[in-house]
């Protein structure tokens, strides 16, 4: 459904050259469920709007639902769908006017519009607002709005940037619902991005950790979380305790190299329930006044922190704006 | 293409027609400037010497219309901006649509505004001032009116398309404005016999002049060469201009 190789993009921001995504090879299968997750600035979206037409790659090709990025946009447009992260609609139109506005510029007939409107309206339960200005919409309305605009011309290959962002969990866990269920009815092939690793690792059959640009690892969340082998151990301390933390961990037997998020210190251990008696004598004897030690069992982000020496969560809010306008 | 500006352009005349204060605000603008403005010019012209021949109001009325089409088409690309702040632009776009239609479709919708307006300044003008309107007359200059506005804005559009900024376009724009409007002569025709030469030179430089003066001698049914001729060839040009620039730019902007 998508095959990219060597995908780049790169702004000029004041005189200096930001590469904000680099030689990035995709392969997604029809039917997948794909997640590209990585932390803000990491060049989740730039990779989503050169794979929708919106940007052109600076170098690199790429084959989106069956027609070259480059040479036929057009056909590519005609068999994707795709649902900004911000959304795209005006507050002052009703909701059915908006979808099927948008399934007559796929070229849909105007009865087809209608019809496919009512069904994308009862599919994201819409049903009831059909009528209401969109201003006067809630946030998780007005993202699955959003997300039956993408839809409204039953695309193969649909691709939603941040679908959940902004909602309270209670609407991430429908909405995801609601997708999951588009994907068995329809087969739809969607290809999502998230910073939410729960997200990720609940609903993708493949995810993608994308950083500074690069993919840095694929595969299902399973096997991409079986590299982290055995428990992650995270003591807490005060802020002025973290160095004599860190030199506690370091001497605990094969655990693996600390790192500091916070106030949190965390390293990796085959198996944690021998190591922490062992691990609060040390802390004790070193007068470490811990306020917490937490086993954790592994998740994307130890992936990421395994990877990257990084946690996708610390540099939330960080975003670098990408001055690709249109 | 045909069928995506006219889909633009529905949605934009649906949204349009919904707001009843703007619709009575558009066209009650025309008739201030008719009722408040007018008057004086009226008098000014029939006491100065050299001025445009013919009845006072017959002048005045076809240039109230070409202002008001520069004032309302030179700032809509206004629009433009807001659509590209809440992502309706980027959501239109990756569709197959046609991206000259997402250009035409809003020039359109500001055609029809304008020619709403004009035809208002006439009926009022007509009703109050016993004007010797001619069909053919009004018909042309409403055609005149129709190429400006589709001219001015397709290149406001495609301009707030070039800088994505407001203070940017409002300045870039305000800045053309005026010049422009002031060495037009639409609302005080300048002529050999009252302005410098230089000044006369400058604005016979200015496009929107020959639009203005071929407005005005239509308006009147008189067709001499050059004010309708070469004002018809320069409003042509302007306008195959503006569309090459605009088509130009949206689909290149645009992938």
């Amino acid at each position: 459904m998508i095959t990219t190789s060597g995908l780049a993009r790169s702004f000029q921001v004041e005189g200096r050259r930001i590469e904000a995504v680099r030689d990035v090879d995709i392969d997604v299968s029809a039917g997948e469920s794909v997640t590209l997750l990585g932390p803000n600035g990491a060049g989740k979206t730039t990779t989503f709007r050169m794979l929708t037409t919106l940007l052109r790659p600076t170098s690199g090709t790429a084959t989106v639902a069956g027609h070259d990025l480059l040479s036929d946009p057009t056909g590519v447009r005609r068999r994707i769908g795709y649902v900004a992260q911000g959304g795209g609609t005006d507050g002052e139109r009703r909701v059915f006017e908006e979808i099927e506005l948008q399934g007559r510029l796929y070229g849909l007939s105007k009865g087809e519009a209608r019809r496919r409107t009512g069904a994308v309206i009862e599919q994201l339960e819409l049903t009831g607002l059909d009528k209401r200005l969109i201003r006067t919409l809630s946030g998780g309305q007005r993202r699955r709005l959003d997300i039956a605009l993408g839809l409204v011309h039953a695309p193969p290959l649909v691709f939603l940037d941040e679908p959940t962002s902004g909602l309270d969990p209670q609407s991430r866990a429908a909405l995801w619902r609601r997708v999951q269920t588009l994907r068995s009815e329809l087969g739809t092939t969607v290809f999502v991005t998230t910073h939410y690793l729960e997200e990720a690792d609940a609903y993708s059959d493949r995810v993608l950790i994308i950083d500074h640009g690069r993919i840095i690892a694929d595969g299902t969340p399973e096997s991409l979380k079986a590299k982290v082998a055995g428990h992650r151990v995270e003591i807490t301390v005060p802020m002025d305790m973290v160095r004599a933390a860190v030199a506690v961990a370091e001497g605990v037997t094969d655990a693996s190299e600390p790192v500091v998020v916070g106030d949190s210190v965390r390293f990796q251990v085959p198996k944690a329930d021998v190591v922490i008696p062992e691990l609060i004598r040390a802390l004790d004897f070193a007068s470490v006044p811990t306020k917490s030690v937490q086993v954790v069992r592994p998740t994307l982000d130890d992936i990421f922190l395994l990877l990257t020496g990084r946690s996708i969560r610390e540099d939330a809010g960080s975003e670098t704006p990408t001055p690709d306008g249109m | 293409m045909i069928r995506d500006t006219a889909l633009i352009f529905q949605s934009q005349f649906v949204l349009a027609t919904r707001s009843l204060p703007r619709i009575v605000l558009e066209l009650g603008q025309p008739i201030a400037w008719l009722l408040l403005f007018a008057p004086l010019m009226a008098g000014v012209m029939t006491n100065t010497p050299g001025f445009l021949s013919g009845d006072a109001w017959m002048v005045l009325t076809p240039a109230i219309t070409i202002y008001m089409v520069l004032m309302s088409s030179a700032f809509s690309g206004y629009a433009l901006l807001g659509d590209l702040a809440n992502g309706v632009l980027e959501r239109m776009r990756v569709t197959p649509a046609s991206r000259t239609a997402l250009l035409l479709g809003s020039a359109m919708m500001r055609i029809v505004q304008t020619t709403a307006q004009s035809l208002t300044v006439f009926v009022v003008a007509w009703i109050l001032f016993d004007l010797r309107i001619t069909l053919v007359g009004t018909l042309l200059t409403l055609a005149v009116g129709a190429l400006l506005t589709l001219t001015l804005t397709v290149s406001s559009v495609t301009l707030a398309l070039l800088t994505k900024s407001e203070p940017i376009f409002t300045t870039v724009i305000s800045t053309c404005l005026l010049p422009l409007t002031l060495l037009s002569g639409i609302l005080m025709p300048i002529t050999p016999d009252l302005a410098p030469q230089w000044l006369y030179i400058l604005s016979r430089c200015n496009p929107l002049t020959w639009a203005a003066d071929l407005a005005r001698y239509t308006f009147i049914g008189e067709y001499a060469f050059q004010p309708v001729v070469i004002g018809g060839a320069v409003l042509a040009t302007i306008t195959v201009l503006s569309l090459w620039w605009g088509t130009r730019t949206f689909n290149r902007e645009i992938l």
